[in-house]
């Protein structure tokens, strides 16, 4: 009770107060420009909110985490395309219902749905995430090692199109982990004689190269002279009696199936609201309707994409294992404040908890008056040019990361990184599993040596205990699972091409103005 | 396919999200039809290779019983070099996944590329050799003006404030020298 005390009334300090305000208004408008995810900008304020308190600093990056997925819905509504990929799924009923001249209604039912949501996975995090923690707590280094093993396999097989690309950039974020000292003995590795490796590849520097600046660097390289068609014309903002009451259903199945997707390592928002728009539909008695501007879709999706938050903070508090990109970003910043997320911050800080609960949940509530209040003033910077923005996120990029160290190299590093991570993207390879393997290296290898130290070096360790044996499997079937599935969806669409000589659709693809899928 | 229509390759995962192509999966691409592929995987082998060979030349372990530093990079270079032969085989077969919703690139683009990496290069020598404030308020307007935010006057206007506002906040409020 003491700590729960202590971590809410940490969040009374006006200058706590004053971070999640900030947080919360930058995520909502970051939100709001596609591209710019809560990734990157959670990466970018990284580096701004180290030299504050960590109580501070958490206001800052847990208010951009959350307002993100409030803001990223506006754009996917009014112009077709998410803010982030959370909000790819608010695309398949929030852009018809715009279309239709209920982008008020749209926005509305969408702020509803994200507040009720992401205030339910935050019950589930304060709820689940105390007995998830004294669970792990009687982890030792095998059940960790296996655990991280899971984790990895989790995000790469629902982080891109190709299993071995996503898999390889998981090692190759294994791998640029290993970069400095060693965890066990202390000698250097790969550090190729420069100094600044020997503490590792900065972490910071390099996420906000291989999300912010790559980002800037693609958009440019993709520029068309085609500008974006922004609907303007809102209409009412709340549901009616009738249309509330039809919410209640699609909002409960979203709440529940986006806390549980997000709980899972790896699986982010996007996966969470098409997951739960689709559970929507098979409970739905007007499934027809969907996909064509049904405010049960739109519910569905938009409210899964905020649930799955508190399901995440769930996974990467109580275990150590980052839910998501976000927050592996965020472990990054609290590892170096010294408050590494796993059951041991459960012992030693549970206030810590507590305190980032309420401040997800005043968040949320802002987060939530914002998307009804100065909605006019936010579909306006949707028409901000993009050359403004460009320079304004590649300013705040390179001499963000300069503050983590206070070293140019620093700087050059997040050059690289932009210029790596361009050559990802435009290669498709998943930035995801790369920043994951980062965040885990350190825990996989020290696990990995201490549990085969304990065991005089036989690998028997990771089969004997049933919890890393049954995380073993269970990482197995993640990668053969997806091959298995596209093999027979392969199968079946070769079948049905030399049948019918048409090539099929995907129905849980957008469509363009058209109604042709893009 | 007007932008307004089309899914922004800002979005990286929504690879993972959306099914790829289905004409793709449906075979249209033949054995051997894209080198680009052969290259990918060939890389990550190469990768794999090096990281092998760096990591032989790391000490053994000072305690009996204890795994040397190079077992685990070792183990993930093993690791890499089979996903980079899996590669190679899904070319090979012409099996790869397409992401169909990466914006194409504009061929006119890469002159703005190429230069706005110039600039940051010459910002980075110069923040090092003259001190931030002139280096960036010098660079950023050749930024602004490059990356298209308009005339001289308004880039020069939107550079210098750029500068101004990163020192204030470094300077002044975060009291992070530059």
């Amino acid at each position: 009770m003491d700590a729960l005390l202590d971590g809410f009334g940490a969040v009374g300090d006006p200058k706590v107060l004053l971070g999640v305000f900030l947080g919360t208004v930058i995520g909502m408008l970051i939100g709001c420009f596609p591209g710019v995810g809560a990734t990157t900008s959670v990466a970018i304020a990284s580096a701004f909110t180290i030299t504050m308190s960590p109580v501070q600093g958490l206001a800052v990056l847990l208010g951009i985490y959350m307002a993100a997925c409030f803001g990223d819905r506006i754009p996917a509504i009014l112009v077709n395309t998410p803010g982030t990929p959370a909000s790819i799924a608010s695309t398949l009923d929030g852009y018809p219902m715009a279309k239709q001249g209920k982008a008020g209604l749209a926005l509305g039912i969408s702020a509803l749905g994200s507040g009720i949501g992401a205030l339910i996975g935050i019950l589930a995090l304060a709820v689940a995430s105390f007995p998830l923690a004294d669970v792990a707590l009687e982890f030792g280094p095998a059940e960790f090692f296996a655990l991280v093993v899971f984790a990895l396999t989790m995000m790469v097989s629902v982080a891109g199109t190709s299993l071995p690309k996503g898999l390889a950039m998981g090692v190759l974020g294994l791998m640029i982990a290993t970069i400095g000292v060693d965890p066990i003995f202390g000698n250097t590795r790969f550090t190729v004689g420069v100094p600044e490796l020997e503490s590792g590849v900065s972490f910071i520097p390099l996420i906000i190269g291989v999300f912010g600046v790559a980002e800037v660097f693609d958009q440019i390289l993709t520029r068309t002279s085609l500008k974006e068609q922004v609907i303007t014309q809102l209409g009412r903002l709340f549901p009616n009696r009738a249309e509330r009451r039809q919410l209640v259903r699609p909002v409960a199945i979203a709440s529940g199936v986006g806390t549980v997707v997000g709980a899972m390592p790896g699986a982010g928002g996007d996966i969470a609201g098409l997951v739960s728009w689709d559970q929507a539909r098979r409970f739905s008695k007007h499934p027809d309707e969907y996909g064509k501007g049904s405010i049960e879709g739109l519910a569905a999706a938009d409210t899964a994409n905020n649930a799955q938050v508190g399901g995440a903070m769930a996974t990467t508090l109580a275990l150590g294992i980052p839910g998501d990109s976000v927050s592996a970003v965020l472990i990054g910043s609290m590892v170096i404040w010294g408050l590494a997320p796993g059951p041991a911050l459960y012992s030693e800080h549970p206030d810590v908890v507590w305190t980032i609960v309420a401040l997800l949940t005043l968040s949320t509530v802002l987060a939530t008056g914002l998307s009804f209040a100065r909605l006019k003033s936010v579909i306006k910077l949707l028409t901000m040019p993009k050359p403004l923005l460009w320079s304004l996120i590649l300013v705040f990029c390179l001499v963000g990361s300069y503050a983590a160290q206070n070293q140019i190299f620093d700087v050059w590093l997040v050059l690289a990184a932009g210029v790596f991570g361009l050559l990802m993207r435009r290669f498709e390879f998943p930035a995801g599993p790369l920043v994951l393997g980062l965040i885990l290296g350190p825990l996989a290898e020290s696990n990995l040596r201490r549990a085969l130290v304990i065991s005089d070096g036989s690998a028997s360790v990771f089969f004997t205990s049933p919890i890393s044996l049954i995380l073993l499997l269970l990482s197995a079937a993640a990668v053969v699972f997806p091959i298995i599935q596209r093999r027979r969806k392969h199968r079946s669409l070769t079948a049905e091409v030399l049948a019918t000589g048409a090539m099929p659709t995907d129905p849980s693809r957008p469509r363009d103005e058209t109604g042709d899928h893009s | 396919v007007t932008h307004a229509g089309t899914h922004r390759s800002s979005v990286p995962a929504a690879a993972g999200a959306l099914e790829t192509s289905e004409p793709a999966a449906a075979g249209s691409r033949g054995p051997f039809s894209d080198l680009r592929d052969l290259a990918e995987g060939a890389l990550i082998v190469a990768v794999a290779a090096v990281v092998w060979i760096a990591a032989s030349a790391l000490p053994a372990a000072p305690v009996e019983n204890e795994l040397s530093s190079a077992v685990w990079p070792k183990t993930l270079a093993i690791a890499l070099g089979i996903l980079g032969s899996a590669l190679i085989i899904e070319a090979l077969r012409g099996r790869v996944k397409r992401d169909e919703t990466l914006d194409p690139v504009n061929a006119g683009q890469w002159p703005t590329l190429a230069g706005t990496l110039a600039v940051i290069v010459t910002f980075l020598i110069a923040w090092h050799a003259i001190g931030f404030l002139v280096s960036a308020i010098v660079c950023f307007v050749l930024l602004s003006r490059l990356l298209g935010v308009g005339n001289w006057l308004r880039s020069a206007l939107w550079g210098t404030g750029l500068a101004v506002l990163m020192w204030v906040l470094f300077e002044m409020l975060l009291n992070i020298p530059l």
